[in-house]
């Protein structure tokens, strides 16, 4: 604890130092709280079972069971709860305490269900493959969302894009579909053409935005408006009637080669729809496009301080159409996914609100691809969590479950993630000089 | 969230602008055909009453909207049977819960002189509306008044006597869904069946009700043990630890069939092989789901075989089905005569008010004896010999 004290006094000692010393003691204590509520959890009741199993090659087959008592998981999280708050004590504020609460979070989310399932047998594989699932749309949308703020542009307008996106993806694939009844044309044509027709949104966006420097809010929030309206109204006048317009071939599962062998992994990480795979690849091109390319320079310039980019010479008009363009494309894909891959149809309004939780999703993410992700993640696992938790049983009021995915993803997120901070420009009308 | 919530609703105010310009035209809606109870309607083309002045025949949709697929759409065939049969009608769609009052206004300030309301949330929209407009025949679908308000229960705050133009449209489908139930538990493999519903209110839990009564009925016929996920009847208030989509009671409840998926799918992880969803559109996910597994669901509201389509209809046993165009068309008849209400209306087995949908693509599948205990229940229950409630933990 001196010795704490003494680093901080020689590395600046004062004020700041001597709150963020305290800030620490009382992250410490917390954390031993958290021990001692772990212990109290695991005397309550320590000799119920938790069998947790996850199947191994495929649903239905041989599964990985792991068996225990309620009360050793417990006493695994009261262990992992002791080792922070120990550290953090001991290191005071020198130590990196939000990455230690991830290692925290995992044994607790563990014991957690076991004590709330309560000795019924629980199978995960789904709890984990529909966590990526269900994240996929999001995480999209939170990337289209994090190539327009990035490049100083508010991009309200996801999720009438994808709304659109998946009325134009349904449409135009049912439409191939019967001329050509072959699936995969019908697909590919399909998710194109949403793309195309998100594009254009997105350009309209760009336009209103940067062209007539309409409010940027307002201008996505009348695009989110147009979109509901246009499609209930197609919907209504043409779909609800001739059903064969609303029947697209779904995408399916796509198993990849060698790693969908994988025991256990395979059949929660690659035998998912081709979707989530594109997911994944969008993170990681994206990160790199933008904090590795040029042209992610630059576009964080536009973002950050358009004035200074406009005068080194880079054009910021051109790069907050394109990125909004480009931004309009993702989230047709996004749009895509609901009707083609999860739905099976377009039905009115059937976004439900996605593109504004892959908007949090994005500013929980810190604006950065991979944080966003992770984010979108959190919430698909308190949500199949929930569902889970629902099919079997547990005695706590549905209601209160189905408010689990927003608790989680904000305490996690908020504890881990700590404050972010958007790119400064975003929003504002910028002038070419 | 709550930005995302008032931006929605923004979204769907404009909507509503659409649908109000839907409504306010003369629609000439061709008959959907291939729905269950009637065959295809003919719009008359007539833009004004010709001949006999039939009354105006009003329906006021719920969320979830018209291309559920469900209980609206069902409304819809019946206000479009009206319309064939010489009503003047319109319609007005919820986007909503704070839709409910201004769309009965709307329809009452286009002088309909009958309105029906749609779903168990508009109760207390329409009970308002229906003391506020005592010569306007009201009825809601989904509900009963039981001389204690319109939410089927007494001892609470909203117990007053039934107002003389109110009809409360009442299915009893539990009896239907114990049919389902009955079936569910002589074809599954898995010995699992799941169910859950959107919102924990009547007319949702009573299809839960009922599947869970009749697959007891099977276990204690025929000595299986087959077991219901999602639901546990055997409690005294199952709905604190059944299984609901939760949400606003809005599109995220009703139309989310990623979520629907994703619990057919968790479903079928725990074992399930037949899952009876109860939440409008959020339902065709998880039917789309049991499809794509070679497993199986039972529909909800309709004949989901027919409205559905394949290649997804391909998972459906069979529907716990109400007929609500029907019943919906009869009050419209009744109100023409001069009718306003007074007294609840209650659909079952008995008078085909309820129903189990035809078995399409399992007809030649399953066994003559199963049909022929099915048609057993069926007249036990209609009989009264055989009822939902004495398998449930609330008991009659």
């Amino acid at each position: 604890m001196t010795a704490t004290a003494a680093t901080a006094q020689i590395s600046g000692g004062g004020l700041a130092a001597r709150r963020a010393l305290r800030a620490a003691r009382v992250r410490g204590v917390a954390f031993a709280m958290l021990g001692l509520l772990a212990i109290y959890f695991a005397s309550a009741n320590f000799d119920v079972p938790a069998k947790f199993s996850l199947w191994i090659h495929e649903q239905g087959g041989d599964s990985a069971v792991l068996e225990t008592k309620v009360g050793l998981l417990w006493i695994v999280a009261a262990i992992a709860s002791a080792v922070v708050a120990g550290l953090q004590l001991l290191r005071g504020a020198g130590l990196r305490w939000r990455r230690w609460l991830l290692v925290l979070i995992a044994p607790w989310i563990v014991a957690l269900l076991a004590d709330l399932l309560a000795g019924k047998p629980a199978i995960l594989t789904n709890v984990l493959a529909g966590s990526f699932e269900q994240a996929t749309p999001i995480a999209m949308a939170a990337m289209a969302g994090i190539l327009s703020e990035r490049s100083g542009m508010f991009n309200i307008a996801l999720e009438g894009k994808m709304l659109i996106g998946a009325f134009t993806a349904s449409m135009t694939s049912s439409l191939v579909y019967i001329a050509t009844g072959n699936v995969l044309l019908a697909t590919l044509v399909g998710i194109a053409a949403a793309m195309a027709a998100t594009g254009l949104t997105g350009l309209l966006l760009a336009w209103l935005g940067i062209r007539h420097k309409m409010n940027q809010i307002i201008a996505g929030t009348v695009i989110n408006i147009g979109a509901v309206g246009i499609t209930n109204f197609i919907f209504l006048r043409l779909l609800q009637h001739n059903t064969q317009y609303n029947a697209p071939p779904s995408v399916q599962p796509f198993k990849l080669p060698f790693l969908s062998d994988l025991p256990v992994l395979g059949p929660i990480l690659f035998s998912a729809k081709p979707y989530v795979y594109v997911g994944y690849i969008m993170v990681i091109v994206l990160t790199y496009m933008i904090y590795r390319t040029r042209w992610g320079l630059r576009l964080r310039a536009s973002g950050e301080k358009p004035a200074a980019a406009g005068t080194v010479g880079i054009n910021v008009i051109a790069i907050r159409y394109r990125a909004l363009i480009l931004a309009g494309l993702i989230s047709g894909l996004a749009g895509s996914y609901l009707s083609l891959a999860a739905g099976g149809s377009f039905q009115m309004e059937m976004t439900a609100g996605k593109g504004f939780i892959g908007l949090a999703a994005m500013i929980f993410g810190g604006w950065h691809p991979v944080g966003a992700f992770f984010a979108s993640l959190v919430f698909g696992f308190a949500d199949t969590t929930q569902s889970l938790l629902s099919i079997l049983g547990v005695g706590v009021a549905p209601q209160l479950l189905a408010s689990v995915p927003y608790v989680v993803t904000i305490v996690v997120v908020a504890g881990v993630v700590g404050r972010v901070r958007g790119p400064a420009s975003a929003g504002l009308p910028y002038e070419q000089g | 969230m709550t930005i995302s919530r008032r931006l929605l609703g923004l979204g769907a105010s404009a909507a509503l602008i659409f649908a109000a310009c839907s409504s306010g035209a003369p629609t000439t809606a061709p008959g959907t055909g291939g729905t269950a109870t009637s065959g295809p309607t003919t719009a008359p083309g007539t833009a004004g009453p010709t001949g006999k002045a039939k009354i105006v025949a009003c329906v006021a949709f719920d969320t979830g909207g018209l291309g559920d697929k469900g209980f609206n759409d069902l409304a819809k065939k019946g206000l479009e049977d009206a319309k064939a049969a010489g009503y003047t009608t319109f319609f007005s769609e919820a986007q909503g819960a704070t839709d409910y009052t201004n769309n009965i206004q709307t329809l009452i300030d286009k002088g309909c002189q009958a309105i029906v309301t749609v779903g168990f949330l508009q109760s207390k929209a329409t009970a308002d509306a229906a003391k506020a407009n005592p010569k306007i025949a009201f009825a809601q679908v989904d509900t009963a008044w039981n001389a204690c308000g319109p939410d089927f229960t007494c001892g609470n705050a909203d117990d007053t006597p039934q107002p003389a133009n109110f009809t409360g449209l009442d299915y009893q489908v539990d009896q239907a869904a114990m049919l389902a139930g009955y079936l569910a538990a002589g074809w599954t493999k898995s010995g699992k069946v799941g169910t859950y519903g959107g919102l924990a209110f009547p007319g949702v839990t009573r299809f839960m009700d009922g599947l869970y009564a009749g697959i007891q009925y099977h276990n204690q016929q025929k000595g299986t043990t087959v077991k219901l996920l999602g639901w546990d009847g055997s409690l005294k208030d199952p709905s604190t630890s059944g299984t609901f989509v939760g949400g606003s009671g809005g599109n995220d409840t009703w139309v989310n069939p990623t979520k629907g998926e994703e619990l057919a799918k968790t479903f079928l992880d725990q074992g399930v092989d037949i899952v009876h969803p109860v939440a409008g559109g959020t339902g065709n996910g998880s039917i789309k789901a049991m499809s794509e597994a070679g497993k199986w669901a039972i529909g909800v509201d309709t004949d989901q075989y027919l409205s559905i389509g394949p290649p997804t209809n391909k998972a459906i046993l069979t529907s716990a089905q109400k007929a609500i165009d029907v019943s919906v068309l009869d009050f419209f008849n009744q109100a023409n005569t001069g009718y306003l209400g007074g007294k609840d209306y209650s659909g079952t087995i008995a008078n085909n008010g309820v129903l189990l949908s035809p078995f399409h693509d399992y007809d030649t599948q399953l066994s003559a004896e199963l049909k022929a205990e099915l048609a057993d229940l069926k007249s036990a229950l209609g009989l009264g010999t055989v009822k939902v409630c004495t398998f449930l933990g609330r008991g009659c």
